[in-house]
């Protein structure tokens, strides 16, 4: 398996914890996993970025148009970071307008699930309902178990489940392909 | 747990807790550092690890990084291993010690983590720690990831013991903060009883010992530079003899390793990793430049490796223009260079997009933009010197006109003052604005200086009980130690008094209207002919700090019909919770980022913002 996943959003939104989750699931099915992470000012409020890699690599940082896929908490910085995105990668997209399949409202279904805090897992768990998101749903559920504080851990997995359900519910729309560089206003 | 966690040889580790593992894997027994981006984390990982496994290692938040270094350095003169942990712009601060350091050499083990920041993500300057280490003459390894940065620890170590030398070990940000699947072993516990070895001809740094000292350290040198390992051969091209060679090192080395393999130049080149980029063996590297017909160096930040290559005419890297001379080398910068000069073109430019990020604000509720709010609304004609921390983030609320590094808040203003008063011509009010921990950092005896030369400002100290900005680590005021036990408080308030300051307050930041007449009082007391220094210290704990329980009343923001949409409040206060709702043109609250501290009720001048 060689797969980049790049994680865009703000301040607060949660894009470490779920890199953290990414890795420890990757720990678990025994994958090279290597991140590159924002840290110190960059975090109040700020945009922040995650670069994932999983697989033969060496590098912690993806190259424009090399990322397989693109995870955006906050629907405003697909603008700054879209580029990332390779020729047919998918792309999740934390919004409340769902035009399609690349969408999901994940604040909404993590405020269902008891907190806002949690819509990093609901799109998380969106995306691990398409066929194209290679982890295993069992082993994602156990990074979370292995990640969470005790007292967040049913909201959290709770959140994770109503964005896995999301898709299979209410979208069974056929996938759309996305191109490199060009994730614009068509997709927001 | 903890006996799971002991078992279990993969942990996912984020860079500094690699480099924390390495450390107390290593018998390391005594760590102090000073908070500073990309680096804090090692020192709260080393806590971390010291309490899973109840490993026997001192650890300590100094107040500064000169203080941090020579901590850690006494506990190697007794024979010890010991850490001195900071980031490129510390090891500044901690540069008088480092350099005399390499003079005298050390017993037991001493590495110095310094931390570099090439982007710069969350720094003054890029700055090349490398260039320090050639300046100190000590052997400096670079990282090329976290596994590495680990390995490279145990192999300081023993360089260290072995040649009685400190070693600095270099990550970068994509070090620090890369996160990867490292092995772990158990902990190596050494025990070793402290032990002074009384030598003054080593100990005391006299010139005439001095000499002879320095006479060693560069025969330390040259025998370290023969060392095979600390450069290596990574990967040979697939045709003999290769035409280029590309050096390389840290997280550069990872970038060009993968990108060389993507580009498919792996018939063109070989790779080798300078995994120790000073001291460097002169007479290998004139063989190898024999054998290619042009050597690539690629590195972070400055062209350390690439400068002390005497042949300029085989040599291409930053310095020569193939590599931009400054800001992060990205895979991408690497892919289009290595093109460049394989004269490649392809159809498909690689893409170069510029990323927009958001920019980082202060936190809604921030005491620190309550402040700044107040200090520009009393005297808004000031002049505004400022420091190093979270509140240079308030720079939109025109109360922060400079920020040089660390403590220089308080010389700057003493120097302005000097400066108006030395002309006779008419002064503005100056009001210098610095957080806590850097008062302690840098900022007592910048205050010494600033009364016993008699300048005259306002000195507000923006007092939030914590280092905020690297991650709320605990100052020497709230006597918190790094695994939050308590030790002894340092009294703020008194060690103003003690700097010589004669008019002191204290305030609330919250109680803006009361904090503006303070101010004002402030910069009366200045203008007296018997006037000096005034100091008011802003005190209100971070809200982000789990640490400390912080007690305001909570109010209802809301927002009347007086509001005419001017936007005042989010371009000056400028508090994430405040927004512009375009439709209605007027501004709305975000309830979810609202904390309800009510400052925000004083700035609209139309009084439509109201608290409840």
């Amino acid at each position: 398996m060689r797969l980049q996943i790049l994680i865009c959003g703000v301040g607060g939104q949660g894009v470490l914890f779920l890199t953290r989750v990414l890795g420890e699931s990757a720990l678990l099915m025994n994958v090279p996993f290597i991140s590159s992470e924002t840290h110190g000012m960059a975090v109040r409020g700020g945009s922040v970025i995650s670069h994932i890699k999983i697989g033969n690599f060496n590098s912690p940082i993806i190259r424009s148009g090399q990322a397989d896929i693109l995870f955006a908490l906050s629907e405003s910085e697909i603008a700054s970071y879209g580029h990332y995105l390779k020729n047919k990668g998918s792309v999740f997209i934390n919004s409340t307008k769902i035009n399609n399949q690349s969408h999901c409202d994940a604040t909404g279904l993590a405020l269902k699930a008891g907190s806002t805090k949690a819509s990093n897992l609901s799109l998380l768990g969106y995306a691990l309902s398409r066929d194209s998101f290679p982890f295993s749903y069992s082993s994602i559920k156990d990074a979370v178990r292995k990640t969470t504080p005790k007292d967040d851990l049913s909201v959290n997995l709770r959140a994770l489940e109503l964005g896995h359900a999301f898709t299979c519910g209410n979208h069974n729309l056929p996938p759309k392909i996305i191109q490199s560089g060009s994730v614009t206003s068509s997709h927001l | 747990m903890n006996k799971n966690r002991k078992n279990s040889k993969e942990r996912l580790l984020l860079g500094n807790e690699a480099i924390a593992r390495g450390l107390i894997e290593n018998g390391c027994s005594a760590a102090a550092s000073y908070p500073g981006t990309p680096a804090s984390e090692i020192l709260t990982s080393l806590v971390r690890f010291k309490n899973e496994d109840q490993e026997n290692i001192y650890v300590e938040w100094s107040i500064n990084e000169k203080s941090a270094f020579e901590i850690a350095l006494s506990n190697s003169y007794l024979g010890k291993r010991s850490a001195a942990i900071m980031k490129h712009v510390g090891l500044n601060v901690a540069s008088d010690p480092l350099i005399s350091a390499s003079y005298s050499g050390i017993e037991g083990g001493f590495i110095i983590v310094s931390a570099d920041d090439p982007g710069p993500h969350s720094s003054q300057s890029e700055q090349d720690s490398r260039l320090l280490a050639m300046l100190a003459k000590i052997p400096v390894f670079d990282p090329s990831s976290p596994k590495e940065a680990k390995e490279m620890i145990g192999e300081a170590f023993k360089l260290s013991e072995r040649y009685k030398i400190p070693v600095m070990l270099r990550p970068t940000t994509r070090v620090c903060h890369a996160r990867q699947i490292v092995s772990c072993e158990k902990y190596h516990t050494i025990r070793i009883k402290p032990h002074f070895i009384k030598d003054p001809k080593r100990w005391v740094s006299l010139p005439e010992f001095r000499k002879v000292l320095h006479k060693e350290m560069n025969q330390k040198l040259v025998a370290i530079s023969k060392i095979k390992r600390h450069l290596i051969k990574h990967r040979k091209g697939n045709y003999s003899p290769s035409k280029y060679a590309i050096f390389s090192s840290g997280v550069a080395y990872a970038h060009t390793y993968d990108t060389v393999t993507e580009l498919g130049l792996w018939n063109l080149v070989d790779l080798y990793q300078i995994r120790v980029s000073f001291p460097l063996d002169f007479a290998r590297i004139d063989n190898l430049l024999d054998s290619y017909r042009k050597v690539i160096v690629i590195e972070e930040t400055y062209p350390v490796i690439e400068m002390q290559i005497g042949n300029r005419k085989k040599v291409e890297g930053r310095w020569n223009g193939l590599l931009p001379g400054e800001g992060e080398i990205t895979p991408d910068i690497i892919y289009s260079s290595l093109k460049k000069f394989m004269g490649h073109t392809t159809k498909r430019k690689p893409l170069l997009l510029a990323e927009k990020a958001k920019k980082p604000t202060l936190c809604p509720g921030c005491s620190h933009r309550a402040s700044l709010f107040a200090i520009k609304g009393a005297l808004p004609k000031a002049l505004y010197p400022s420091d190093i921390g979270c509140y240079t983030l308030g720079v939109n609320t025109g109360a922060i006109d400079t920020a040089l590094c660390m403590g220089a808040s308080i010389n700057q203003a003493a120097g302005f003052s000097h400066s108006f008063d030395q002309q006779k011509s008419k002064r503005p009010s100056i009001v210098a604005t610095i957080g806590d921990s850097t008062f302690f950092h840098a900022g007592i005896p910048s205050l010494t200086n600033a009364v016993y030369n008699q300048a005259r400002f306002i000195l507000v100290i923006l007092d939030n009980f914590s280092s905020a900005m690297t991650g709320n680590q605990p100052t020497a005021e709230t006597g918190l130690l790094p695994d939050l036990s308590r030790g002894q408080p340092v009294d703020l308030k008194k060690i103003v008094k003690a700097c010589g300051v004669r008019h002191l307050k204290e305030i609330d930041p919250y109680h803006l209207p009361a904090f503006i007449s303070l101010l004002k009082d402030a910069d009366k007391y200045c203008r007296q002919k018997k006037g000096g220094i005034a100091v008011i210290i802003a005190r209100r704990p971070c809200l982000r700090d789990k640490k400390i329980k912080k007690k305001y009343k909570h109010h209802l923001i809301t927002i009347t019909d007086k509001c005419t949409g001017c936007g005042y409040c989010i371009k000056y206060f400028g508090c994430p919770a405040l927004s512009m709702n375009r439709k209605k043109s007027q501004v709305a609250v975000d309830e979810n980022l609202c904390v309800g501290c009510g400052v925000c009720k004083y700035v609209c001048s139309e009084g439509a913002i109201v608290a409840q």
